[in-house]
């Protein structure tokens, strides 16, 4: 392009000041006339007073929390119940006490309030049930003062090298391929492996899908899920079914066995339903403690969070695994043996491989 | 190991974001073959823009965010004696607030928007001094949205792939020592396309680890049209047209959608921009 022939373009089209013709102002005004109308067309927000806090927080619950049918709870007498507890001088404080109650009675430790200072969370699933689990005692007698510490897989052989034992506390830490390949290349001798997954709160279960492909001698269905999709009571997704299949280049066939208690919730959960299909695996000890649905969160108007469960998962079985998950062998840990140092469960497990 | 994105996905996908493209790529094909070197002014647009959004996502909270932006776009510009075309490439990052607190991070949110623009125009009847235009646009976008508080709900997100009208008034003008401007002023308003929402309780169903989340999000994808979906954008820009063919362009945009499947969303974006043009 010339300046010539800009010139000449202009020199065609220009006939008197851009400006003063007004064209520009009306223009300009249209404009701004339609962008003005943004607040209009906006749906106001919520005002954030209490009772419209507490609507939301029920509301939310009604539409989107997948177990009040399982667990055969009123929703609406709740609200019945709870929401003249709340008024428009309600404080903060009270006003998180009311929605901690409410939460209480839905016994899902997937089900929480985040406040201004505090945590509302039901952990009933295992409070309400024995520990089975003694940290002391497996540090102190079976995991010792030296054990290889493989990431997130703590190790160590038992029963002079005959079974090996790992100990996995908690799903939020990532196991890797390549700590699996040393963990189980160094487990090649041994007769079994004792998988200790008690007290483990859940996290990532790409882990759990991690682990279990290492021994599973096929694809194998675990569970299925559905998702809520919307806000009636019967919108759920189509159940998908959900596999393991073998995976990696070290993999271990012989006998496991998976240590499991109440506090083992949400992810360890999941990798319980993975392992338990698995013929050479063997559940040892207590029901987990549920956590069968993925927990989804939303806000309130006055910036709490909370979170609720939003899918169901069930077992090939037909069993809701919000409930916990059986142990194949139902094992306490007894008193005694933990006044002696001793872990009912492990002696258990290591009698189950030695003594098939 | 599952991969990210199954053959299946990619159909998905390429049905969702390229199907309009191919419809308009086939439609000006003809045309394009009969183009005439001779008038054609082209142009690439480097351009950083500053945006102020209000935003009401419902899946993410029931209060109206607010916030900034800072982008950048990048474009390239045709101009004929008859027709117009643009096509641009326009990505931002900001900050949403609530409107109500913002203490602790809690009402805060990340703001991103990635936008592909096609723009037609055809020179129409003139309107007293002004050039008119009719066309056609081509909009894919993304808009994301970062909410960690909400921890396995914290991405929200829309993305529209629509095709619309546009129309458009220009007109060129001397000011400031006879210096050479030219303001345009477009509409356009979105008439039909596709639409992808987050889930309704806004998480993926991780534990599927063979639907990917991708795959999850193609599965919602639905048919948009007027009723479900609503989108006007309004853009006036005045450009100063230096000796050479080069330009400077300042532009001032809004842009208001609203889609009220699975969650409401509506968002509204105020753009400020300013772009350097290069004739080659």
């Amino acid at each position: 392009m010339t300046y010539t022939s800009y010139k000449q373009l202009f020199k065609k089209r220009y006939k008197k000041s851009f400006f003063q013709t007004g064209s520009f102002a009306a223009v300009l005004l249209v404009l701004l006339s339609f962008s003005s109308c943004e607040h209009l067309l906006f749906e106001e927000s919520p005002p954030n007073d209490p009772v419209t806090n507490f609507d939301i927080f029920w509301q939310t619950f009604d539409e989107r929390y997948s177990f009040f049918e399982y667990k055969n709870i009123d929703w609406d007498s709740v609200r019945t119940a709870y929401r003249p507890r709340v008024s428009p001088e309600t404080s903060r404080d009270s006003l998180f006490r009311v929605f901690y109650d409410m939460i209480l009675l839905l016994r899902d430790g997937h089900s929480y309030l985040y406040g201004d200072n505090d945590v509302a969370r039901s952990a009933d699933f295992y409070l309400q049930y024995p520990d089975n689990f003694n940290a002391s005692v497996l540090e102190r007698n079976y995991l010792g003062p030296y054990f290889i510490a493989s990431g997130s897989l703590p190790h160590t052989l038992l029963e002079n090298g005959k079974i090996g034992y790992i100990r996995y506390s908690d799903f939020t830490n990532p196991v890797t391929n390549s700590e699996l390949d040393f963990v189980l290349e160094s487990f090649k001798g041994t007769e079994g492996i004792i998988l200790d997954v008690r007290n483990n709160g859940g996290g990532d279960p790409a882990n759990g899908f991690r682990m279990a492909s290492r021994f599973t001698d096929e694809r194998r269905l675990a569970l299925t899920s559905s998702i809520k999709t919307g806000p009636g009571k019967d919108d759920y997704s189509t159940p998908d079914e959900i596999y393991i299949e073998p995976a990696g280049d070290i993999r271990y066939e012989k006998p496991v066995i998976l240590l499991t208690n109440r506090r083992c919730y949400s992810a360890t959960t999941f990798f319980t339903a993975m392992m338990r299909v698995i013929p050479s695996v063997t559940v040892m000890g207590d029901y987990t403690g549920g956590g069968g649905g993925v927990p989804a969160a939303y806000e309130l108007p006055n910036g709490w969070t909370f979170g609720f469960s939003s899918t169901v998962s069930v077992l090939p079985d037909g069993l809701n695994m919000e409930g916990g998950i059986p142990p194949d062998v139902p094992v306490m840990l007894k008193p005694e043996d933990e006044i002696e140092g001793t872990d009912t469960i492990i002696e258990a497990a290591i009698d189950k491989i030695l003594n098939p | 190991m599952k991969p990210f994105m199954k053959l299946c996905d990619m159909k998905k996908l390429l049905f969702v974001f390229l199907f309009p493209v191919l419809v308009f790529g086939c439609a000006n094909a003809q045309e394009k073959e009969k183009k005439k070197k001779k008038d054609r002014k082209r142009h690439i647009a480097t351009g950083l823009l500053f945006t102020s959004d209000n935003v009401r996502d419902e899946g993410m909270s029931l209060v109206r965010y607010g916030g900034a932006a800072i982008g950048l776009s990048i474009a390239l510009e045709e101009r004929y004696e008859k027709r117009i075309e643009r096509l641009c490439f326009t990505g931002s990052y900001g900050f949403l607030n609530s409107v109500y607190f913002d203490e602790n991070d809690l009402g805060y949110a990340s703001n991103a928007r990635f936008e592909i623009d096609y723009l037609y125009l055809r020179r129409f009847r003139p309107l007293g001094n002004w050039r008119s235009y009719l066309g056609g646009t081509l909009n894919l976008m993304t808009a994301l949205r970062l909410k960690s508080p909400i921890t396995n709900s914290s991405l929200n997100y829309d993305s529209f792939n629509t095709l619309g009208i546009a129309g458009a008034l220009e007109r060129d003008f001397t000011a400031l020592n006879e210096r050479q401007f030219r303001f345009i002023q477009q509409v356009r308003v979105p008439l039909a396309g596709f639409g992808l929402r987050q889930t309704f309780t806004n998480v993926s169903n991780f534990i599927d680890r063979e639907e990917s989340f991708v795959s999850e999000s193609a599965d919602l994808h639905g048919w948009m049209s007027f009723g479900s979906f609503g989108r006007i954008i309004l853009k006036s820009e005045i450009a100063y047209i230096l000796e050479n063919g080069n330009m400077f362009r300042m532009g001032y945009g809004w842009d208001y959608y609203e889609y009220n499947k699975i969650h409401r969303v509506q968002a509204a974006r105020h753009t400020f921009s300013f772009s350097a043009l290069l004739a080659f």
